[in-house]
């Protein structure tokens, strides 16, 4: 177990580490005594880093102050001062991340003012809080297989139970068509993006209707109605956001996947494949039959039967029709490939970066430029530009 | 009366108790969304709830403007989300080995763990310099995530490639000296 570790990401996040991994660390450690040196330097090199920010900013919480400096009205007289003396604009050029500390509190003085806005009511005391909803636990589909496979229905005992199944979901098509008066309808003649309310975004393929909320309803939410989507959804772990296809509610905990929904032979059909971060699906009518998928896991449900046991998504031809190119664990080398085969560009990797693994959607509006870009960052490198010599668009991820 | 209003602040400052159970009745459910917008459902925000409360109870008679309470209530929300994020909470991500060297334990004059400390500075990137800081001002990797626009898988393999970095530095170093002390000493 604790060989399956890599002992550089270890030694590199010392400062972050569960129990087995600190024990894998350790084993690294004693039977590498040059990291061992080289991780206490870097342990040093930290401490120098953190030093030298709190020799300039003594006193981090001039950062609130900064943050809501530029809101007519929030700081008095004595806390102007306060933060005129601390000479932030310097500190902030010297140290990026106490700037994007800032920023940081800035996304906090938004959420205060969203909840000043409209108070949750005290969820301690209510059982039937929306956040409940996700921490629901979700049961194993390969348990409720097992049930029904079990069970043995007998044949009319199955129609009454189909009819039922059809009627549940003509009353449910009914209140969706019904609430559906407060959403806006996009019909994407082309693939396009979408901006949600709450900032999310949508990637819609061609000939998709999405219906997504106005004003006065929850902006958490959207429904496809047809077609297929890939969301990015804007994290918050106290609002889940929920989207709706005419059978299947997919509730989700922050993150990317894909939804596609279509009537076959009179029955609705939702398939959901999660790229990053988590969801649950669950039948319309039965909540409690959700599964919760994993990071490149996949599930389908037909009509109002319960959903598929997560299996593993080829994620490479699930999201082939956005554009982009999604990876889960493979090397940079692989990636760099894929995206210059998808874009029509020649792309090398530096050799100290080709075996690194990777994960993550890589693509943008730019194309090419932007998906390199996004695997530049995550290899914490650059890109740089050139020309093949057969004159298509090059480039090479690393130092020059 | 509206909870918040200026009057009523100043009921509450002068020594009125229902105008005061008012206010903290109003400004609890607040506190409550807010704390749990920024770290989910976690038992924490119920402490924090109540350490923002208590800083409100603190500082209310000092408040001179009535009429920014909210900036008031405001600002101790975020005193106490920064406080938890610096450790307050004594949920920060613990050390792997309290025998191992901590950041700042690693005495400068160990000959034995000699470097150019300016030279392996210099050779983190932004990005990597971006997040160590972030790291020492108490927020977690996920949370520098979300900072950074990007994911923890991300930030975390920044954080490993200035470590192979410096890794590299020094062992250019070492190559160095060793030639040195060959041309030096013919050793």
């Amino acid at each position: 177990m604790r060989d399956s570790f890599d002992p550089l990401a270890l030694a590199a996040l010392s400062d972050g580490l569960s129990p087995d991994e600190q024990a894998a660390l350790c084993d690294a450690l004693a039977a590498n005594p040059t990291l061992a040196d080289d991780t206490a330097r870097w342990a040093r090199l930290r401490a120098a880093v953190g030093e030298r920010l709190h020799a300039d900013l003594p006193d981090p919480s001039v950062l609130v102050l900064q943050a809501l400096s530029d809101a007519p009205g929030m700081l008095t007289d004595a806390e102007t001062a306060r933060l005129a003396e601390a000479d932030l604009p310097a500190v902030l050029a010297a140290h990026p991340g106490a700037a994007r500390a800032v920023d940081r509190l800035r996304a906090d003085r938004d959420a205060f003012e969203a909840a000043w806005a409209a108070p949750l009511p005290d969820v301690a005391a209510s059982p039937e809080a929306p956040a409940r909803r996700a921490s629901r636990p979700a049961r194993v589909a390969a348990d409720r297989t097992a049930t029904r496979s079990t069970s043995s229905p007998s044949r009319w005992v199955w129609r009454v139970s189909a009819l039922a199944a059809v009627a549940a979901f003509a009353v449910i098509a009914l209140r969706v068509g019904q609430r559906d008066a407060s959403f806006a309808t996009i019909t994407a003649d082309t693939a396009r993006t979408v901006q949600l309310p709450d900032g999310s975004t949508v990637d819609l393929d061609a000939g998709s209707v999405l219906r997504i909320p106005g004003a006065g309803i929850s902006a958490r939410q959207a429904r496809l109605d047809r077609g297929q989507a890939l969301f990015r959804i804007v994290h918050d772990p106290s609002d889940p956001f929920t989207v709706q296809t005419p059978n299947a509610d997919v509730t989700v905990l922050g993150t990317t996947f894909t939804v596609d929904t279509k009537q076959i032979g009179g029955l609705a059909e939702t398939g959901v494949v999660l790229v990053e971060g988590a969801v649950t699906l669950a039948p319309r009518a039965t909540p409690d039959a959700a599964v919760r998928l994993a990071p490149g896991q996949q599930s389908r449900l037909v009509n109002l039967d319960a959903p598929d046991a997560p299996s593993r998504a080829d994620l490479a031809v699930a999201l082939a029709w956005t554009g982009d190119v999604s990876a889960r664990d493979e090397t940079a080398a692989a990636v760099a490939r894929r995206i210059g085969e998808r874009f029509g560009v020649a792309v090398t990797v530096d050799p100290a970066l080709a075996d690194e693994h990777v994960s993550g959607t890589f693509g943008g509006p730019d194309g090419a430029r932007d998906a390199l870009t996004k695997l530049a960052l995550t290899l914490g490198t650059t890109v740089h530009a050139d020309t093949a010599a057969d004159g298509r668009a090059a480039y090479r991820l690393g130092a020059r | 009366m509206q909870p918040f209003s200026p009057d009523a602040v100043a009921r509450a400052q002068a020594g009125d108790e229902a105008a005061r159970e008012q206010l903290f009745a109003a400004i609890v459910p607040v506190l409550r969304s807010f704390f749990l917008s920024r770290l989910g459902r976690t038992p924490d925000v119920d402490d924090l709830v109540q350490n923002a409360t208590i800083r409100l109870h603190r500082g209310l008679d000092a408040l001179q403007q009535t009429d920014r309470f909210k900036a008031f209530a405001m600002k101790a929300a975020l005193y106490e989300l920064q406080d938890f994020y610096r450790g307050r909470y004594s949920t920060r991500e613990t050390l792997f080995n309290p025998d191992l060297p901590t950041p700042g334990s690693v005495a400068p004059a160990d000959s034995a763990l000699s470097m150019d400390l300016e030279a392996a500075l210099g050779q983190l990137s932004d990005h990597a310099r971006q997040i160590l800081e972030l790291r020492e001002l108490g927020y977690p990797y996920v949370e520098i995530a979300d900072t950074l626009g990007t994911t923890e898988a991300a930030v975390k393999m920044q954080v490993k490639r200035a470590f192979e970095r410096l890794r590299g530095l020094l062992a250019g170093a070492a190559a160095v000296t060793a030639v040195l002390l060959r041309l030096s000493f013919g050793l």
